[in-house]
């Protein structure tokens, strides 16, 4: 097992198990507004200090990461579940139906991700669900290319002559020999777009169209802690700390995972 | 006499190539000119050529898997492109195809099981599968493997054992043909022959027709009844194997034979055969003459007037040349 495979998963879990505690326990209730103990440093009762309205810090980070892994995986499944079927029907088909496919991911390409997001939620209104939607949607021509990029040299393969002389359809071809023979390009690619997603959700938030309060999230932590940068410096850190293992976490997973489940590299073992 | 097993007519296949700008008209270039074959059951034809000259899209053509423009193939009489879906999957049962590659043919990800299986889920289904993984194991023991490498992954074998499981995988629905696509230049030489006498053994077991195509002579003539001989998607020689490989009538037969490396002979003359080198596809100017014209040794005026027809030389022997 890799380096980046064993560190990726610790920090990966790590942030998944906060977020797991945080729906049965919290040092102190995230939304409860105590203004007698606002902006405190770190401290025995309050392990990462308080906020401007005197809540605690460590359990909004706890809550937040639950909404972060929420609306990334939502977005990763919106983005796989619609782009990974469509790439496969491009390469699959080829002719009019590819050339369609790829005009439209390029269409989508041309406008700039996190801009089109921001759209998305000004227009259907912010929060959490459309925020979801609004990464999922940028999500979907990142899965139709690379799942159509490599599947195309496999329907050249000759295993999937051989399937077609056993009369084996499109579809059942699809299933059987090209998802499984590149589903370790798109675990890897998945990782890497749920930290994507994880970013743009902060990115969201912090310009208030995503996670709506009382409901904490780190990009909402991050925008409120920048009125008090000068009182209480380490109120920005934290969230950005935050964010940034949980991006590095999953970059270093993906790595990891790609690593271990290269066919090439898993036969020398 | 009856209708043979396999009998092609008059194939035309042309492949349209990539547009070299968005607005110009698609051109298409012509890979096999009118192609005609037939094969008898339990007999073995050759398909011998160079590369380019259409030997693999013949047989892709008779696997049913590239819908000719022209022309039919039809199986025990029926017209493969003819048929319905459903029609075209129970003729498929009929014939199974080999492939040059052994660490291409087979999914990495399958089980030697799985692999095998996969033409007898597919094409009988509806049909009980108790019997299955005794036919898996009958199957292995043909081809030489223990009924253990079921459970084994391709990655487990040599490339010898390897073509022997896409032998199996071709063999398990008991086909009449087997169309086989250079299915031993990949090998070593000594794994080669083994392959080889598998095929001839399992030909004679089960009574198999071999569609045996392959740009290597010797090999085509240890295992083939009959061979055609392929040029620019056209047959230019047909009949018997050793009669056409001992007294080839077409010139460009006769370049191929000669260009086998045979020991010893011609090293001290090797300025003299400079005839018949490569006739790189040049098949798009195709004019109203002999399309080997340009490479003939042997061409006189009438050649770039008149193409010459596939005719009857002797029984059962025929060439398309002017001069055979």
């Amino acid at each position: 097992m890799s380096r980046s495979l064993l560190i990726g998963g610790l920090v990966t879990a790590a942030i998944v198990g906060m977020a797991l505690v945080s729906l049965v326990w919290t040092p102190y209730s995230p939304t409860a507004i105590n203004i007698a103990k606002k902006l405190q440093g770190p401290s025995l009762t309050y392990w990462l200090g308080t906020d401007a309205f005197g809540r605690d810090v460590f359990s909004m980070i706890m809550v937040g990461a639950r909404n972060s892994i929420l609306v990334s995986v939502v977005a990763v499944a919106v983005g796989a579940g619609i782009g990974v079927p469509l790439g496969a029907l491009a390469a699959a088909r080829g002719g009019m139906i590819d050339n369609f496919v790829m005009r439209l991911t390029d269409l989508a390409f041309a406008f700039p991700a996190l801009l089109t997001a921001v759209i998305i939620t000004a227009v259907f209104g912010p929060g959490a669900f459309n925020a979801m939607l609004a990464i999922g949607i940028f999500n979907i021509p990142v899965f139709a290319r690379l799942t159509r990029g490599s599947s195309l040299g496999l329907w050249k393969r000759e295993y999937v002559l051989a399937a077609r002389c056993a009369g084996r359809g499109d579809i059942a071809i699809t299933l059987d020999h090209v998802l499984p023979n590149i589903g370790h390009i798109l675990i890897v690619q998945a990782t890497i777009q749920f930290a994507l997603a994880i970013v743009a959700e902060a990115g969201l938030s912090y310009v208030g169209l995503g996670t709506q309060p009382p409901q904490p999230s780190w990009g909402k932590m991050l925008n409120d802690a920048q009125t008090y940068i000068y009182q209480a410096p380490l109120l920005a850190v934290f969230p950005g700390l935050a964010i940034t293992f949980a991006v590095l976490g999953l970059n270093l997973l993906g790595d990891g995972l790609r690593d271990l489940l290269d066919p090439r590299i898993r036969r020398q073992r | 006499m009856s209708t043979p097993l396999l009998e092609v007519r008059n194939v035309v296949r042309d492949y349209t190539l990539p547009r070299p700008s968005l607005f110009s008209r698609p051109v298409a270039l012509r890979v096999l000119h009118g192609v005609s074959l037939t094969l008898g059951a339990g007999q073995s034809l050759g398909i011998v050529g160079e590369s380019g000259s259409g030997k693999s899209t013949l047989a892709r053509t008779v696997m049913a898997l590239d819908r000719p423009q022209e022309g039919e193939v039809r199986i025990d009489g029926e017209n493969l492109y003819a048929l319905s879906r459903t029609d075209l999957r129970a003729a498929r049962r009929k014939f199974q195809a080999i492939f040059q590659d052994p660490y291409g043919s087979l999914d990495p990800r399958h089980s030697v099981r799985r692999i095998i299986s996969e033409p007898m889920r597919s094409l009988e289904a509806g049909q009980p599968g108790t019997s299955r993984s005794d036919r898996i194991g009958e199957v292995l023991d043909a081809v030489g493997l223990s009924p253990a490498a079921a459970d084994k992954y391709p990655h487990e074998f040599s490339g010898g054992q390897r073509q022997r499981i896409a032998i199996a995988r071709a063999l398990v629905t008991r086909p009449a043909l087997i169309v086989a696509d250079e299915p031993v230049s990949a090998l070593d030489v000594s794994v080669q022959a083994q392959v080889l006498n598998l095929m001839m053994d399992l030909q004679e077991r089960f009574n198999l027709a071999y569609l045996f195509i392959s740009h290597d002579l010797g090999v085509v003539r240890v295992i083939t009844d009959r061979v055609a001989v392929i040029h620019l998607g056209r047959i230019v020689e047909e009949g018997p194997t050793g009669e056409v490989f001992d007294g080839p009538r077409h010139p460009y037969t006769q370049a191929l034979v000669e260009a086998v490396p045979k020991p010893f002979a011609g090293r001290r003359q090797r300025g003299r055969s400079a005839k018949g080198h490569a006739s790189v596809a040049a098949s798009g100017a195709a004019g109203a003459g002999c399309p080997y014209e340009p490479q003939c040794p042997l061409a006189q005026p009438l050649c770039s007037m008149e193409a010459p027809a596939l005719r009857l030389l002797a029984p059962e022997h025929s060439a398309a040349c002017h001069f055979a």
